[in-house]
């Protein structure tokens, strides 16, 4: 019986994972075993940052409205406590990008909760 | 043939001073304008119908600016559904050391492209 040999595809699953290596430092790019690792290191991280990512918009947009707030002689979390009593739903993203690109905006609502 | 920030519309600043509206479209809030097209969740329409989202939270009409609280009654934002996409697909790995656990999953998000038709307060 003829010896079968698994190359063709051992080579084939290797160089997949090569391919997403691509770029990557030093002995990363092209050493299987060290690569393996560091590709899938690498979609971990990516993986928890796609979470992590979703706090650290919402704090930079804290930040802003803060900037925001306080040029106009108000605290962040005092501004956000009168929008929520005026039953204003604005969230922070549009609120952020109000602050920096439409500050009129921003001044109507702050004039409307004070 | 997908822009990868979806809301990177959001913070460019807009062209002049015409009208925008923030409204809500599929739990999301978007600053839009008329004619300007964007990529949103998945909505149930057809492509090709147009819709009306009445959750209109300010409206800026050249400098006349309404804050609704929190929606203004009456005004809506009309826009027809150009067509139903998906996103870049996201390689969702997850493994746990030690113990043979590994699994890495394929996903692409389900987008609706979307036209702004008319603003109406």
């Amino acid at each position: 019986m003829p010896r079968s040999v698994n190359h063709v595809a051992s080579r084939a699953r290797r160089k997949k994972v090569l391919k997403k290596a691509k770029g990557y430092f030093g002995r990363r790019k092209n050493v299987w075993t060290v690569a393996k690792n560091a590709v899938e290191k690498g979609m971990q991280y990516a993986y928890r940052d796609r979470k992590t990512k979703k706090r650290n918009f919402r704090a930079l947009w804290i930040i802003r409205i803060n900037a925001a707030a306080r040029e106009r002689g108000i605290s962040y979390s005092q501004f956000m406590h009168k929008l929520k009593e005026n039953n204003i739903d604005i969230n922070r993203k549009v609120l952020a990008d109000l602050a920096m690109n439409n500050p009129e905006a921003f001044d109507a609502i702050l004039k409307q909760v004070s | 043939m997908f822009v990868k920030e979806n809301n990177s519309h959001i913070f460019a600043p807009l062209k002049s001073r015409e009208m925008y509206a923030i409204v809500e479209i599929a739990g999301q809030q978007f600053k839009v304008e008329k004619n300007q097209s964007l990529f949103v969740h998945r909505l149930e329409n057809n492509a090709g119908d147009t819709v009306d989202f009445t959750n209109v939270l300010l409206v800026d009409n050249e400098g006349k600016i309404k804050v609704g609280t929190p929606t203004i009654k009456g005004a809506s934002v009309k826009a027809s559904v150009i067509e139903h996409v998906l996103g870049d697909k996201v390689l969702v790995f997850k493994k746990k050391r030690r113990k043979g656990y590994k699994k890495l999953n394929g996903h692409r998000q389900q987008f609706s492209k979307i036209k702004v038709e008319e603003i109406s307060i």
